[in-house]
């Protein structure tokens, strides 16, 4: 597979726009913990924006995605909407669900994200259903399986990859790795050389790529994605990444190696596709200064409506729990 | 308009922390998001930032150990 | 006893199995709406339509895009079944046997149950979970265990029994068009029990109890297989001078604590009668509600019987004597009536 070195002017500014939204996302969420404004567990992606802003530049609307605590970039990227995203994680009423889901349980279906879940592994024995109801409904709509490195141990791994290669559901499983199941390092957790390897144990195709790479990483998922849609079947994608901060925001991270945090930092794929794209000329800096502008008014707006949201009523504590009752 | 200084949670298991030092004086104006005050957590010591920009009235002294949503301050 | 052929009688009344009557209401659900699935491990006619058969014939005649048979993956098949009705299809979900539940409680519980709350009512989880389970078969520790009182404790899910073949049919038409996650226990040693033939459509509302025989003296709450021995103590009971008012619970959650206490507010005494451990089980619930709500007037304490603390035991003696039996409950109840 022969990496696309070109992609249009267009896709690449999306994909830049999308990437800084979810970077500014990560920062104004926690300089909102930081401030005590919002109290909640937060599970930092920031460092892994490449991933989702590429692959959802493959994929359309009416696409399904599953996804884990640690995927508010994935549905940033996905389409879900900033107001309806922070008033969810302000627990108030005009969230996504309520303020009943909260961060871990995002759920926007308009924008295909069915499910978030906060159990490693969980999203991907629930995408293969949504990948039979499309093989059911004859529709070419994919199901996108985001989890971590750590997920590729439980398992649901495992039996949703088997199930998925019989049944050969349209279904991408993406694994971002980004070296740490919550505090363990890769090599002391996992017995795969790369998670990539796995697929062959499942007779898929398997891919690692590096998901900092926006054009490595747009032209992996445009290949899985096509295979999927043509009804060939799933294919791991094996995405490597880094997480900047520890696993849930404001940890004792010092179990992340100091050195290689540093150097990850410091190569900040954010940084790298903004000067690419300056240097080749696809944009001025007035350009992207403004769409980053643009970005922190949204962002303002957002986290100024979700604070001024009510929450939810005491009525909402039994309400949901069924559809009906006797 | 009148903005709390709120004492937050940083990390899954904190409840409480030291406030250990403010960086503005009581009194004293300040910029939104220039650091305000640092506090212990059961990583290091934070520096956070101001939620506004004003002046600073100081409620809560240094060296104590507060709850998580503590008013410490307010800005006008 | 009939002896051959000529002596059977020629308008004989047509019963069927536990088995053809799920299988039947299955096979009507899925005509009646083609968003109706089918999967588990077997299920399908190349794998014989299952261990008991009780899919049989669903595949050929429905299709095996809409009747699956499965790997060997609790999980992946619960998580199948939700991921397909998050979209509005309607599986139903075969857990070979309820002690395989463990294998797959985190799709159920963590997933099933809470996706309508935890989304805000965005999504819905409208599958069955049909899964088998019982002692009387040698089948041991691991495959005989009733756990319904694990999966009432969950907010989000309903659990039902049937304890014959026309509440069986009624009970999963009722579940197939739930737009809730419930779970179907079925009991294996009975699968062949005969019953009356259900009429076609027929439904039985889930949260409904029915009083199977009305009396004055105590109230029997029971449900599924050993609803049946509970009948089968009437005689002893009617020969001790006993009038036991006899309730089949059909829905374990949520229950019909009208129906219940109805009941009990009449006779003052109350026997609650499961095939589960008795320790934690459904019949503490029960018991909890009805002596809070008519403590006055009880006329002894609320009594349960369920199988001992204790695994299910493979031994033929000793599995014989695990579950309630009609000759105990009928001792029990008359000791209830006696005061002693």
């Amino acid at each position: 597979m022969v990496p696309e070195t070109q992609l249009d002017t267009k896709t690449q500014l999306s994909i830049y726009r999308t990437m800084a939204l979810l970077k500014a996302n990560d920062e104004r969420s926690r300089l909102v913990i930081k401030t005590g404004r919002i109290v909640m567990p937060y599970y930092s992606y920031r460092g892994q924006e490449v991933i989702p802003s590429a692959l959802c530049a493959n994929l359309r609307d009416d696409d399904y995605l599953c996804t884990i605590y640690r995927g508010i970039h994935d549905m940033l990227a996905k389409g879900l909407p900033l107001r309806a995203l922070w008033a969810e994680i302000a627990g108030r009423v005009d969230g996504t669900c309520k303020g009943k889901g909260g961060p871990m349980h995002l759920t926007y279906p308009a924008k295909g994200i069915m499910v978030t879940t906060g159990i490693v592994g969980s999203s991907m024995p629930i995408a293969n259903g949504l990948g039979w109801a499309s093989q059911l409904a004859k529709d070419d709509r994919v199901s996108v399986a985001m989890f971590g490195d750590g997920a590729s141990n439980i398992g649901a791994f495992h039996e949703s990859l088997n199930m998925a290669a019989v049944w050969k559901l349209p279904v991408i499983f993406v694994c971002q790795n980004n070296r740490y199941g919550e505090h363990t390092r890769y090599e002391r957790a996992t017995s795969a050389r790369q998670i990539a390897d796995r697929a062959v144990g499942y007779s898929i195709p398997g891919l690692r790529v590096d998901g900092n790479d926006p054009l490595a990483m747009y032209a992996a998922a445009k290949t899985a994605v096509g295979r999927a849609r043509a009804g060939e079947g799933p294919t791991l994608l094996e995405c490597m990444t880094y997480r900047f901060h520890g696993h849930v925001y404001g940890d004792n991270d010092s179990y992340m190696d100091k050195a290689e945090k540093a150097e990850a930092i410091q190569a900040d794929p954010h940084n790298r596709y903004r000067a690419q794209l300056l240097s080749a000329g696809v944009a001025t800096e007035t350009q992207l200064a403004e769409v980053e502008a643009i970005i922190e008014k949204e962002i303002d707006d957002a986290v100024n409506f979700a604070l001024a949201s009510p929450f939810p009523g005491m009525e909402e504590m039994t309400r949901d729990v069924y559809g009906a009752l006797a | 308009m009148t903005t709390e200084v709120l004492f937050p949670k940083i990390g899954f298991s904190m409840n409480e922390g030291v406030l250990s030092e403010w960086l503005v004086p009581d009194g004293g104006s300040v910029s939104e998001g220039q650091p305000l005050f640092s506090l212990e957590s059961e990583k290091a010591v934070e520096e956070i930032p101001s939620p506004a920009s004003g002046r600073l009235k100081i409620l809560a002294p240094i060296g104590e150990t507060y709850q998580v949503g503590t008013v410490l301050g307010v800005i006008e | 006893m009939i002896k051959d052929e000529a002596e059977r009688p020629q308008q004989a009344v047509k019963q069927v199995s536990m088995i053809q009557a799920i299988n039947q209401a299955l096979a009507d659900a899925m005509e009646d709406d083609e968003k109706v699935l089918v999967l588990g491990e077997d299920v399908a006619d190349p794998e014989a339509g299952g261990v008991a058969g009780v899919t049989k014939g669903l595949s050929t005649r429905f299709g095996e895009e809409r009747v699956k048979s499965t790997p060997i993956s609790e999980q992946a098949i619960m998580g199948a079944a939700i991921g397909a009705s998050l979209l509005g299809w309607k599986p139903v979900a075969e857990i070979m046997l309820m002690n395989f539940t463990a294998v797959a409680m985190d799709m159920i519980v963590n997933h099933a149950a809470k996706l309508r709350f935890m989304s805000g009512g965005q999504t819905s989880v409208p599958i069955v979970i049909r899964t088998m389970t019982g002692s009387g078969f040698s089948t041991g520790g691991q495959h005989s265990d009733y756990y319904e009182a694990w999966f009432a404790h969950v907010a989000g899910m309903k659990v039902i029994a049937a304890s014959n073949t026309i509440d069986a049919y009624g009970l999963l038409r009722s579940a197939i068009d739930d737009p809730d996650p419930v779970m179907f226990i079925e009991n294996l040693p009975t699968y062949w029990a005969m019953g009356p033939v259900p009429d076609k459509g027929h439904r039985v509302s889930i949260g409904k109890a029915k009083v199977v025989r009305a009396g004055t003296d105590l109230t029997i709450v029971s449900y599924a297989r050993v609803f049946n021995e509970v009948l089968a103590a009437l005689p002893a009971l009617n020969e001790a001078g006993v009038s036991a008012e006899v309730i089949d619970l059909r829905s374990i959650s949520p229950w019909d604590q009208a129906t219940v206490l109805a009941s009990v507010s009449k006779t003052g005494r109350c026997l609650i009668v499961h095939e589960a451990v008795t320790q934690f089980g459904v019949g503490a619930e029960i018991a909890a509600v009805v002596q809070k709500e008519l403590f006055g007037r009880l006329k002894s304490p609320v009594e349960r019987m369920g199988a001992p603390f204790a695994p299910v035991p493979f031994s033929k003696p000793l599995e014989t004597a695990y579950a309630p039996t009609a000759k105990r409950i009928a001792q029990q109840a008359i000791s209830m009536k006696q005061g002693t």
